[in-house]
């Protein structure tokens, strides 16, 4: 798949080398329980501030590693339960491909620490995320980017798909200009 | 690709959709009744002057008063048992009490046993049924020591106490939802470990949570929920407008709704009007989570101790871990 990206398509980035970046994505949380529950998922609202501290970005591809952290509401009460909310801290492993001037797809891994905050209860999970990326804004040391993360949260008890609408803002301390294609 | 990225848009978004919200469009289950079992034990009806406790009996009368309220606000049909035992009595009269809703019950481990009998009896899959206990946890395993039925002689205490696997078993033989609230030292003995999540209360490390992602213990839905006065550590009575309270409990009876500050006995409310809706509601709804957390930020004793700040009369409720909160009640 990888392999047929790149070769139908021009890897393309106008900016490159050494760059931090945040992500801020407000998402859908849909909890796809293991266990017996009244309904077949659960919905809460998610939201993630992801900051990777070590990226790099060539002519083709970018990679990085970062720190994540989020929040999940509770799910809308159905019946005699609800899905508990939780925050969560995690560490991140991202890559990207360019695909088009403005369009790349990221893909990501993570491991997180979760919490129920008012039980005080912890628990584990990873995490598996994909998207499209839209680069809508740039000048000589940063870019913004639209982005459309679908991810999966793999916890113990629950499958969650997550699906989310958010902005990446990425900053290259000493930009290197890519060549056009 | 550009031609191809609205479709992949829409097709996120028919995704999103046909997934998201089963909550609005999925056909509600129906209430049920609500049963309530409170049980206030002073134990001034033995030998021991040492183990008489003031506040338990105004904790089971003021709760059921307050739940009769709370599930009236609900539009729920409520059945109320009272077990109380007060005072020096300890005639044959006093322990055969007649196990009626509504009625002084004396709180035996046999009367205990009838009533959840009874519940169990009549109770469907979707009736919510509360047990509340104030009275002594036994140091340092938790059992409820519950009254006794001896007219003279010596009482052992090995005979009155309930132990955790017997009240469960017990609760869980009774249709539907079911929540156990626990105003007694050790009472977080009666909580067994999630399978999925880890407390902070008690000492686990990371390497302890990534464990148990891996164990194959699964998760289900606990049969039954609890609310819990302690840890691993006592639990405490508190003065308040001339009489007393289990700490833990008082702050419950706000966060029921029961009037604050908190009236003198003679000035008890008399009719469930004057309580105001649960203050522990989060929206329109009352839940298990809900409620512990009003708890845990309006009881007077500190929840932790540490090495910088030390505290005294420590106690902190517990309840179950896992992904699922239980919905009590809507209004």
């Amino acid at each position: 798949m990888i392999i047929a990206l790149f070769t139908l398509f021009p890897a393309f980035s106008q900016l490159q080398g050494q760059f931090y970046s945040v992500s801020l994505t407000p998402s859908l949380y849909l909890s796809i329980p293991h266990f017996e529950d009244e309904l077949p998922a659960r919905t809460s609202a998610g939201f993630a501030a992801s900051l990777d501290l070590l990226g790099y970005q060539t002519n083709r591809a970018s990679a990085s590693l970062g720190v994540q952290l989020g929040t999940v509401t509770p799910s809308i009460p159905f019946g005699s339960y609800r899905s508990r909310g939780f925050t969560t801290i995690g560490l991140q492993m991202k890559g990207g491909w360019n695909i088009s001037p403005v369009f790349s797809l990221s893909s990501q891994i993570g491991t997180e620490i979760n919490i129920y905050k008012h039980i005080e209860e912890v628990f584990a999970s990873f995490s598996f995320q994909i998207g499209p990326q839209f680069l809508f804004m740039q000048n000589d040391d940063y870019q913004f980017f639209f982005t459309l993360p679908v991810s999966l949260h793999l916890r113990k008890e629950i499958t969650a798909i997550q699906v989310g609408v958010g902005f990446r803002y990425q900053y290259y301390p000493n930009p290197k200009q890519g060549q056009h294609p | 690709m550009r031609k191809n990225l609205p479709k992949l848009i829409l097709l996120l978004l028919i995704t999103t959709l046909a997934l998201s919200s089963c909550e609005l469009f999925w056909e509600k289950p129906i209430e049920g009744d609500v049963y309530t079992v409170t049980i206030g034990i002073d134990y001034k009806n033995n030998d021991n002057t040492n183990d008489n406790l003031a506040g338990t009996v105004t904790d089971a009368r003021e709760l059921f008063f307050t739940f009769d309220s709370v599930t009236s606000k609900s539009g729920r049909n409520w059945n109320g048992y009272l077990l109380v035992q007060e005072g020096d009595a300890r005639d044959a009269d006093t322990f055969n009490t007649s196990i009626l809703a509504g009625s002084d019950i004396y709180p035996s481990k046999a009367n205990l046993e009838q009533v959840l009998y009874t519940i169990k009896s009549t109770a469907k899959s979707n009736d919510l049924t509360i047990l509340t206990y104030s009275g002594h946890g036994f140091s340092p395993t938790g059992e409820l020591i519950l009254a006794h039925t001896k007219t003279s002689g010596v009482i052992s205490t090995e005979e009155l106490k309930l132990s955790p696997t017997t009240l469960l078993t017990w609760m869980g033989e009774i249709p539907g939802k079911k929540l156990i609230i626990l105003d007694s030292c050790y009472s977080g003995h009666f909580l067994e470990d999630s399978s999925s999540s880890l407390s902070l209360v008690y000492e686990n490390s990371i390497n302890d949570w990534f464990s148990q992602y891996w164990a194959s213990e699964d998760y289900t839905i606990p049969d039954i929920f609890l609310i819990t006065a302690a840890a691993d550590t006592e639990s405490w009575e508190t003065g308040v407008a001339g009489h007393s309270h289990g700490d833990f409990t008082l702050a419950l009876l706000k966060g029921l709704g029961w009037p604050d500050p908190h009236p003198t006995i003679s000035n008890n409310p008399t009719s469930v009007d004057d309580l105001s809706l649960p203050r522990a509601r989060k929206g329109s709804v009352l839940t298990v989570d809900s409620l512990y957390t009003y708890i845990k930020e309006h009881q007077i004793n500190p929840i932790r101790s540490t090495l910088f700040w030390p505290r005294t009369r420590v106690q902190h409720p517990m309840t179950n871990g896992g992904a699922m909160d239980m919905v009590l009640f809507r209004f």
